[in-house]
């Protein structure tokens, strides 16, 4: 066997060292980071997290810069401990979960810099720095809501999903294939507590709404010869009642812009007591010359708020020679009702902000947890403001009166928020990004009522609202997860038939001749 | 037993013994291939020559993208890799020879499986026949290539376990159940089948005692219901009879909303067959033993072959719906703007439906024939064929898409396109329309949107890139423009203001955008053609007049002879309708219908009869005895 000679390592081993030498001479004299020329402008990144306020409990806000590059490098100064480096070959940014963490727990109430340089043809660029506040205050841990396609008339596959917001974990609630298909929505919460829930589901079976305690889950149908099933919920405070709105919808469609408009051609609030299974509701939030819907309790659970426009016969009239519908003229007014919760008992209906003092019909409201404001959507007409462009959202400060458009609204299609049970941030969905589908947006609103600049649901994947066609529906901000097992809320749904709601012996039937029956001529008569 | 003999793979003449001399075994076998091939290519021209795999991709609107989310979503449903791969197999239907070929290589590898399985030796036509009844299957518009590659599945993971796993009783029990959760894990329906298949075999195994063999049967069967239970239970979020059933030949309303598909099931037919012929090629000839080789007497080869034949084309001219092939061919034609193949069917079977119908005068219309022809295809004496009714609107949503984009009413269009999403979910067809209307009306943030996850989709990529060039006004090909000049078009047609759109009456919708765009030629002849259809000749005459300068001269000769009608019936007294001016032709036709007539009477079935030889296509006729709509 031939020895082996060591000899022959030598020019091997000289050859290595010398491209060794040479890749590190290379690597030298390539521009670096640190010597990017100054862009003079900042770099326009998706989605738009500049000029922020974040919980410090929030996941890391990816995004991606839109600058042609072939390498970026994005720096995080903090003003408080040392900041953290990310680097990118396409210019999409992932910041590393738990350094973020860290980063923005040692600097509540502190700015964040971000620095932002790409390479581009061998070229480095320094885009100018932009900053993002961490709030003192966290937000509600969970967010809660409906995925779905575009909805016009049919629907399919959706579900009910709760997302961790310090991360990207999202979990369904529970899923529309599980219970054969049918709707489902109007999840909602007691003041924030996931302990505490409910929903809707529609068609089928399964149809009922389905009300979660720590006693179970319990599935009932709160129709009754008075009123519909309800829909729009507000779970009083302290848990025994839940009013709910019982609404005559119709969907109609438009040949220019946003296609669908729905119309509500009857409606009434009613409480459902929980425990009795009972169903009541006073003179002032079922008058029938009046449409009541979107009731909201007052955290101290005294006061339940809700909206209300003249029945719809009163927007007949005529238009080109003809009896028509001026569905555009159709404007809720905020209202109010004083309720005792120990005795029961109600007070009378009270105007808090009227359609023609707001400029527009007053929908959705929801007061803060402290009490002190509460916020609505403003829209040119009617009460289904996801399908207005004109839809924004308001602020009305119960102390002063005064109400005003939020800072964070006005662009394109605002609606559905929700707050948080430590008061200053919310949830809204806006379909500002493409004008079609709705995706969360957060904002905080400080003691003055002053809105942050919103910014969007942060994904893992900074490119995943590009390419994501279904609509986040309905957020609702939960303080913990709701730990129900979807396989239970499914079992619950379809356990048998839904405990029949009683209606209130006071209340006289509406079953016969009811004001739904006098849509069908109305809506067809506004199609004209 | 050795393990040669167990493979089946021995059948030499060496080893069996009495049978014929070496010399007969090549030609028979040479004859065998000859025939296998002679039948797979007939499989091939029968897929592509009558079942037109294009129509099945048409019909099912397949939703693929290449992309990992994709994938990963459908991991969320147990067989949802399964899924990922027959939703790429079925895009490619859309080229209908690739799809032949792959419901062809599907079907032999079916048939293939098959002989493993049974080893059916001399009686080699067992094998082809449920084959046969799969290829038939496969002939349906909405069979699932799911089902087939499940099929696939469960008889190569069964094969697989018979032939290759050790003796020991304990050890092939706990090997069955451990495979049943990956062949699970791929596809529900896989796993039923196994299941069945080693039960079947199961009794028969001479390898184990007959309390063995009822144990393992029972072991089996139990695991086989544990496993989806134990999926549905503690893995996937579904229902408990998609837990079970997925892909299974059994379950027929894998599609929401569908209703159980009607017609002949083939699918639960053939795999029924696979079983029963599995069960008593066992039990006959013992699980595990080896076939008899092809040998034997070449008339019962000859004979087998014989039967084959007719029983391929009973089974495929059973299965082929051929009103159903029309009516999607029609509907396939209209999508792709081939109008001249639309009316080159208009007086086949798809003119019975009200989708087919629309379609054809929709062909009608770009051919510039509506305004002569309507009349001439009996289906439109109906009072209907403009629009598709409510029903039809909601079972073809796209189809309702593509009239409403034709006629510029892009609100409408994208409406029905909004409920085919959710119908068909997001499938190339679906996102294209989406992202067409889109953009012609001016919303080019969501129209991006669509675009964006259409280049998801290795087929349609450039499609979509070609579009997102027009967004950013990079666009420089021949075909950017003329996409681009098709979209100036439609966007031009949108009307000024806004109106509330009346889904019961689309002619009110016709009125309003013929008024916003009178150059909008299609609104303008689909309003008057639906003023003579509702025979209302004053709101006929009134727009006759008012769209007149849009309208070609001479006159199409069912609007003269509208006018005509008006004019005769005394209908309108507008001295501007008198004044437009009705060919020569069009009057003495009129004159020698009112002859007929007045020599018969108007309720005269003769005159009926006679009018009905000349003047079947015109007008008048219809407007006699034609019937009212609604």
């Amino acid at each position: 066997m031939k020895r082996f000679d060591r000899r022959a390592l030598k020019p091997a081993g000289l050859l290595s060292l010398g491209l060794i030498v040479a890749c590190a001479a290379l690597r030298e004299a390539a521009p670096r980071p640190g010597d990017a020329a100054p862009a003079g402008r900042r770099p326009r990144i998706s989605p738009d997290y500049a000029d922020v306020v974040m919980p410090p409990n929030i996941a890391p806000l990816n995004f991606r810069v839109l600058e042609p590059c072939d390498r970026a490098v994005l720096t995080l100064e903090p003003e408080n401990g040392s900041g953290m480096e990310v680097k990118s070959g396409d210019g999409a940014f992932r910041i590393p979960i738990k350094a973020w963490r860290s980063l923005l727990g040692r600097n509540r109430g502190r700015l964040i810099t971000y620095r932002v340089r790409v390479k581009n043809r061998g070229r480095w660029i320094a885009y100018a720095p932009f900053a993002n506040r961490v709030s003192e205050e966290p937000i509600d841990s969970r967010l809660a809501y409906r995925l779905i396609n575009p909805a016009f008339s049919l629907w399919t596959v959706m579900g009910l999903y709760q997302r961790d917001l310090g991360t990207f974990e999202e979990k369904p609630i529970l899923l529309n294939r599980m219970t054969q298909d049918n709707c489902m929505n109007c999840h909602h919460f007691r003041s924030n507590d996931p302990e505490y829930v409910m929903l809707h589901l529609r068609g089928g079976k399964g149809s009922g709404t389905l009300i979660r305690t720590p006693a179970g889950i319990r599935k009932v149908d709160t129709s009754t010869d008075f009123n519909k099933a309800g829909s729009y919920p507000a779970w009083h405070p302290d848990g025994g009642l839940i009013a709910f709105s019982a609404n005559s919808l119709t969907m109609f469609f438009h040949s220019r812009g946003e296609s669908r408009d729905v119309l509500d051609s009857k409606s009434d609030i009613v409480v459902f007591d929980i425990e009795r299974n009972r169903v009541t509701s006073p003179p002032g939030l079922s008058d029938p010359d009046r449409m009541e819907t979107f009731p909201c309790w007052s955290p101290d659970g005294r006061t339940l708020y809700f909206c209300a426009a003249d029945r719809l016969d009163r927007y007949v009239g005529e238009r080109d020679g003809r009896e028509d519908l001026f569905w555009e003229t159709i404007r809720y007014d905020l209202m109010r009702i004083a309720f005792d919760p120990a005795a029961g008992a109600w007070g009378r209906p009270e105007t808090v902000l009227s359609a023609a003092r707001a400029g527009g019909s007053v929908t959705e409201p929801r007061v803060s947890p402290d009490g002190r404001f509460l916020m609505f959507t403003l829209a040119d007409y009617g009460n289904f403001p996801v399908y207005l462009e004109s839809a924004d959202l308001h602020l009305l400060d119960l102390r002063t009166g005064a109400a005003k458009r939020l800072e964070c609204s006005g662009r394109g299609t605002d609606s559905f928020h929700s707050w948080s049970s430590g008061g200053g941030w919310f949830v809204f969905t806006s379909k500002r990004m493409d004008g079609l589908l709705g995706r969360p947006f957060f904002s905080r609103v400080d003691s003055a009522g002053a809105a942050s600049k919103p910014f969007v649901l942060p994904q893992e994947n900074p490119a995943f609202y590009d390419t994501f066609l279904k609509t986040y529906n309905a957020p609702e901000l939960a303080g913990g997860e709701i730990r129900v097992d979807p396989r239970d809320w499914a079992r619950a749904a379809h356990a048998g038939p839904a405990l029949k709601a009683v209606a209130d012996p006071s209340l006289k039937s509406r079953s016969a001749g009811g004001g739904g029956a006098e849509s069908p001529d109305l809506y067809h008569k506004a199609k004209r | 037993m050795s393990k040669k003999k167990r493979h089946g793979h021995s059948d030499t003449l060496r080893e069996v013994p009495n049978l014929p001399e070496r010399p007969t075994r090549f030609p028979l076998k040479a004859a065998g291939f000859a025939f296998g091939a002679m039948l797979t290519a007939a499989v091939f021209f029968f897929y592509a020559g009558a079942v037109r795999p294009e129509l099945i991709h048409f019909n099912q609107q397949p939703v693929f993208f290449a992309d990992p989310s994709f994938l990963a979503e459908r991991l969320h449903l147990p067989g949802g890799f399964l899924d990922f791969i027959a939703a790429f197999l079925t895009e490619l239907f859309r080229w209908g020879w690739l799809g032949s070929l792959v419901l062809t290589g599907l079907g032999l590898t079916v048939c293939l499986l098959l002989f493993r399985l049974m080893r059916p030796g001399r009686l080699w036509a067992a094998a082809v026949l449920p084959a046969l009844l799969l290829v038939a299957a496969q002939a349906r518009a909405d069979h699932l290539v799911v089902k087939t590659l499940s099929l696939i599945l469960g008889l190569e993971a069964f094969i697989l376990f018979r032939d290759f796993a050790p003796g020991h009783r304990a050890a092939r029990f706990g090997l069955a159940a451990a495979a049943l959760i990956p062949v699970y894990w791929l596809s529900p329906g896989a796993c039923l089948l196994f299941a069945a298949l080693a039960v079947i075999h199961a009794p028969a195994d001479s390898g184990m005692k007959i309390p063995a063999r009822l144990a393992f049967a029972a072991g089996i069967a139990a695991a086989a219901a544990f496993i989806p239970w134990a999926a549905g239970r503690w893995f996937y979020l579904v229902s408990e009879r998609n837990a079970f059933l997925r892909h299974s030949a059994f379950w027929r309303t894998d599609v929401f909303q569908a209703e159980p598909a009607p017609g002949f099931p083939w699918d639960a037919a053939a795999v029924l067959c696979v079983l029963a012929l599995t069960a008593v090629f066992a039990v006959v000839k013992g699980a595990g033993e080896n076939g008899r080789p092809r040998t034997g007497r070449p008339s019962l080869h000859a004979a087998q072959a014989a039967a084959l034949v007719p029983l391929l084309l009973a089974a495929g001219m059973a299965a082929v719906d051929r009103d159903e092939r029309e009516y999607l061919a029609v509907r396939l034609a209209a999508r792709e703007g081939d109008w001249k193949q639309v009316t080159g069917r208009m007086t086949g079977p798809a003119a019975g439906s009200p989708i087919g119908l629309c379609h054809i005068n929709r062909a009608l219309w770009h051919s510039g024939r509506l305004g002569s022809d309507f009349f001439s295809l009996p289906a439109n004496f109906l009072g209907t064929g403009l629009f598709p009714d409510r029903d039809s609107r909601f079972q073809a949503p796209l189809d309702c898409s593509d009239l409403f984009n034709d006629l510029g009413h892009v609100n409408e269009a994208k409406r029905w396109a909004f409920e085919a999403l959710t119908l068909h979910g997001e499938s190339a067809d679906v996102l294209k329309r989406l992202a067409e209307t889109h953009l012609a009306s001016g919303q080019d943030s969501a129209a991006a949107r669509f675009l964006d996850r259409l280049r998801l989709n290795p087929f349609a990529r450039r499609w979509a890139d070609r579009r997102r060039a027009l967004l950013s006004g990079s666009g420089a090909g021949d075909g950017e423009s003329a996409a681009a000049a098709r979209l100036r078009e439609t966007a031009g047609r949108l009307p000024e203001q806004d109106f509330v759109v009346d889904s019961r009456n689309p002619v009110n919708d016709m009125e309003r955008l013929a008024k916003a765009a009178p150059d909008n030629r299609m609104a303008v002849d689909y309003l008057l053609m639906s003023n003579l259809i509702d025979r209302d000749l004053r709101a006929f005459t009134r727009n006759l007049v008012r769209f007149r300068p849009n309208l070609p001269d001479p006159l199409p000769a069912l609007y003269e002879e509208g006018l005509i009608a008006a004019l005769s019936a005394a209908r309108t007294g507008d001295p501007a309708a008198a004044s437009i001016p009705v060919r020569r032709t069009t009057l003495d036709r009129f004159a020698d219908f009112e002859r007929i007539l007045k020599a018969h009477g108007i309720r005269n079935a003769e005159a009926a009869a006679d009018l009905g030889r000349g003047h079947a296509a015109t007008y008048w006729y219809y407007l006699l005895y034609g019937k009212r709509a609604g």
